[in-house]
């Protein structure tokens, strides 16, 4: 007599290699790229692995079975299914790409007959995302989050008031975004949102549980005060833009231009400061443009340090790209380059160097779209960003305060 | 009628204050220094702790209950293990010391058991004992006792074999033994063909510290080898390692490593006397590194320092020792901007400097978490040892640069 469901099984073909998909499964980096949220492994036979969610969950278990862009067979024990249990992979070719085929042997009992189908789930959006992650490089738990494209301002009975809204909690906006879904349901500044996709909304917490469990692409009720009226809409919850992934060649350019715009930002933001003034902390716990530079100096090596563990395919931490920000580290680094121009002349050579990288990347990273993607996004948002949003203003602030001393 | 589960008991004190036992289970970076290899831990109930040992065990768990400076408890099960087990920590207070309660309840009886109860029975005595030296004096007693046979390891194969005249292909070929530690004080000598220590078979470097990872500093192993076709056994008495205190305080540490690095800096500039920018370019093999290559990856090291410092500093050290690695990608970039040897040298010096700075600026509360400091002192006081064969490999580059 059958105690419990017997085994999941689960097939899905993607367009790539048995052996870069085979990668998927075995590489830390690559795994946290579409199924989990970290990962340790020992890639071989007999090796252990660690894979972890930010959910709280997480899975254990060694590699019992490991044959390169074959099959692989893990013992695997996940902290929310009762006991341990094995999974196996086969890899075969087919039509150019790769079937992958997925088997979850389940225990009997009601215990297992409970996450069975959890862990179906999980498994048909994680084949899902591996293919992504393998054809396009796209992390669709990222891509997916759904996005309202609008702007948050402050809200309170005195406002209410002001605004004659008859309700004193919910979401004011300060705008919408241009072409999310907010405006495209016709919101605008100073409309209050009091109930979304059916949950009641009155501040940013319950914002966030009303979008859980929702898609980008869905079409959910939204319910707001325009004033003292009360209105209704459809709005669809947007898609978060995805960032370009030029060619290696073209990157290399942008990221060239990009850098001499940050230059020439520092140039500007530096001219007729002494170094005092530049050296100057606003208080104990605030950066002066000098420790702000040194900043951008150690941001520019382990940007470098990050790419060739990437490149290597190698994880070493939990947070693959950032570093503590440490008081001794920054300090060393003033210390050595003490004057203004030294400084910034060391933070070019720095940039220099991350371009020269980025040129000699090898074409398996650039093919590795998963990779590729992270550095496009870094090269071309994340590092102008975290100069023009958030440090030009903190290092104008610090040369003001510097003045008025 | 017997429980079915038993609880083991262990108690530890340590001299210092509590909150000090209390990090030391609770931060992925203490964890490594004293119980396992590589830690994850989220320190609040219900979050999860991972440890990891490079013996290939590995144990996970929740934690159930935190009480800052006073108790820790969380599940465990562990590789292998039939079942998941349950740890209880009780810090108590005893004149400013900690005495350390361990209780790992639930685990089972009979056959399958049989193995955890020794493995886990003897992982806690032992650590704790670990536990207290880390803390204390800042030495892994892991490392410290660490059996040494102190020999130097050469090239052994079939060809070798039969030029020694030894009947055998595989074990550990003696190419010099320390004229201080066991293996040289028991008469092994260079040419000798290790096959066997302490009733393990030795056929090559895994081997070998499997073999030798059974024992600790002080234990007398027999040792079966070959010399020419005479198959012989001796008792070696195994090596600790040559240990350095490390200086006390964050001044006197910068103070030696800044003598350290005038020392190898002055050794690179000789070494580099008189040669040509397209000398010092020259690789000697397609996948061999030019002179340059050797000062780039000096840097790179410099580079790897100061983040692993920074790691121990954060308290969130990675997960692994290995280095990020892709050396290739790395001297690409520093090449660019530092193209000529001088550049480089003072790159190189730059980033001595910066470790220098770093060290002198160590906060005193980081010196007093002592597995940490010592750590990093010891390790950065190595490195001359790092930059000696480095110095014949740039030697090396440029006497095969002046062939051609």
């Amino acid at each position: 007599m059958a105690s419990g469901p017997s085994a999941l099984r689960l097939k899905r073909l993607v367009n790539a290699p048995p052996a870069e998909t085979f990668r998927m499964f075995t590489h830390p980096v690559a795994l946290r790229d579409w199924l989990c949220d970290a990962a340790q492994v020992e890639p071989q036979k007999g090796g252990r692995l660690y894979l972890w969610w930010s959910s709280g969950a997480h899975a254990t278990g060694a590699y019992t079975t490991f044959e390169p862009g074959k099959r692989l067979a893990i013992e695997w024990h996940h902290s929310r299914e009762p006991e341990p249990a094995r999974v196996r992979i086969a890899f075969a070719a087919k039509d150019g790409g790769t079937q992958v085929t997925l088997t979850h042997a389940l225990g009997p009992g009601p215990k297992w007959r409970k996450v069975a189908p959890a862990a179906r789930e999980a498994w048909e959006s994680a084949l899902e995302h591996l293919q992504s992650a393998l054809e396009t490089g796209i992390d669709l738990r990222i891509a997916r989050l759904p996005r309202l494209g609008i702007f948050i301002d402050d809200f309170n009975a005195e406002i209410a008031a002001r605004l004659g809204v008859p309700v004193d909690k919910g979401i004011r906006l300060a705008g919408v975004a241009d072409g999310a879904g907010a405006q495209a349901a016709g919101l605008q500044k100073d409309d209050v949102i009091v109930k979304l996709g059916g949950k009641k909304v009155s501040d940013f917490a319950s914002l966030g549980a009303a979008l859980q469990d929702r898609q980008a692409g869905e079409v959910v009720p939204v319910l707001f005060y325009r004033g003292d009226r009360k209105m209704s809409a459809q709005m669809e919850l947007s898609k978060r833009p995805q960032a370009e992934m030029p060619p290696l060649a073209e990157l290399v350019d942008r990221v060239r231009k990009k850098y001499s715009e940050i230059d020439a930002g520092f140039a500007k933001l530096v001219e007729g400061v002494s170094e005092d003034e530049a050296g100057s902390r606003p208080s104990t716990d605030a950066w002066s443009v000098k420790d702000a530079i040194a900043h951008f100096i150690l941001m520019e090596r382990d940007t470098q340090s990050w790419f060739a563990q990437m490149a290597n395919d190698r994880e070493i931490g939990e947070s693959l790209e950032f570093r503590p920000n440490v008081e001794a580290r920054v300090r060393a680094v003033r210390e050595v380059h003490p004057a203004l121009d030294v400084l910034l002349d060391e933070l070019m050579r720095s940039e220099q160097e991350t371009v020269a990288m980025l040129s000699a990347l090898p074409a398996e990273f650039v093919t590795r779209k998963h990779l590729y993607r992270r550095v496009t996004g870094w090269m071309l948002e994340v590092i102008p960003g975290h100069f023009t949003e958030e440090h030009l203003g903190l290092m104008q602030a610090a040369i003001q305060s510097a003045r008025q001393k | 009628m017997a429980a079915k589960t038993q609880t083991l008991k262990f108690k530890q004190a340590v001299n210092v204050p509590p909150a000090e036992v209390y990090r030391a289970f609770t931060n992925s970076t203490a964890l490594r220094e004293w119980l396992c290899h590589a830690a994850q831990v989220e320190p609040r109930k219900g979050g999860r702790i991972h440890l990891w040992w490079n013996s290939g065990y590995y144990a996970t768990g929740e934690f159930t209950a935190l009480a800052p400076n006073k108790k820790i408890a969380f599940t465990w099960l562990g590789r292998g293990e039939p079942g998941a087990t349950s740890v209880q920590v009780s810090i108590a207070e005893k004149r400013g010391a900690a005495v350390v309660t361990l209780t790992h309840a639930g685990i089972g009886r009979g056959k399958a058991w049989a193995r955890a109860v020794e493995e886990i029975g003897d992982g806690w005595q032992n650590s704790l004992v670990n536990l207290k030296s880390v803390l204390e004096t800042g030495w892994d007693l892991r490392f410290t006792r660490r059996p040494m046979l102190g020999i130097n390891v050469g090239v052994f194969d079939a060809g070798v074999a039969v030029k020694l005249g030894v009947p055998v292909s595989e074990g550990i070929l003696l190419d010099g033994a320390s004229e201080v530690m066991g293996a040289h004080a028991a008469g092994l000598k260079k040419g000798d063909v290790l096959v066997n220590i302490g009733g393990k078979k030795v056929t090559n470097w895994a081997t070998l510290t499997g073999a030798l990872a059974r024992h600790t500093a002080g234990d007398e192993v027999k040792v079966r080898f070959y010399r020419g076709g005479e198959k012989n056994a001796i008792t070696v008495k195994l090596s600790a390692r040559p240990i350095d205190e490390p200086p006390a305080t964050a001044a006197e540490l910068a103070e030696a490593a800044r003598a350290m690095y005038a020392g190898m800096d002055a050794q690179l500039a000789a070494a580099f006397e008189g040669v040509s920018e397209e000398e010092a370019s020259h690789k000697p093999g397609p996948d061999e590194w030019s002179a340059k290559d050797v000062v780039c990856h000096l840097i790179v090291g410099e580079r790897d320092t100061h983040a692993w410092m920074s790691d121990l500093l954060g308290g969130q050290e990675r997960w692994s020792d290995d280095w990020p690695g892709n050396l290739t990608l790395r001297h690409a970039g520093i090449l660019a901007a530092f193209p000529t040897v001088p550049a480089l040298l003072e790159e190189l010096k730059r980033h001595e400097a910066e470790t220098v700075g770093m060290l002198a600026a160590l906060p005193p509360e980081f010196l007093a978490r002592k597995g940490s400091y010592v750590r990093m002192g010891y390790g950065i006081l190595q490195a001359p040892e790092h930059v000696a064969g480095h110095r014949d490999q740039i030697r090396d580059a440029i006497a095969s640069a002046r062939k051609l």
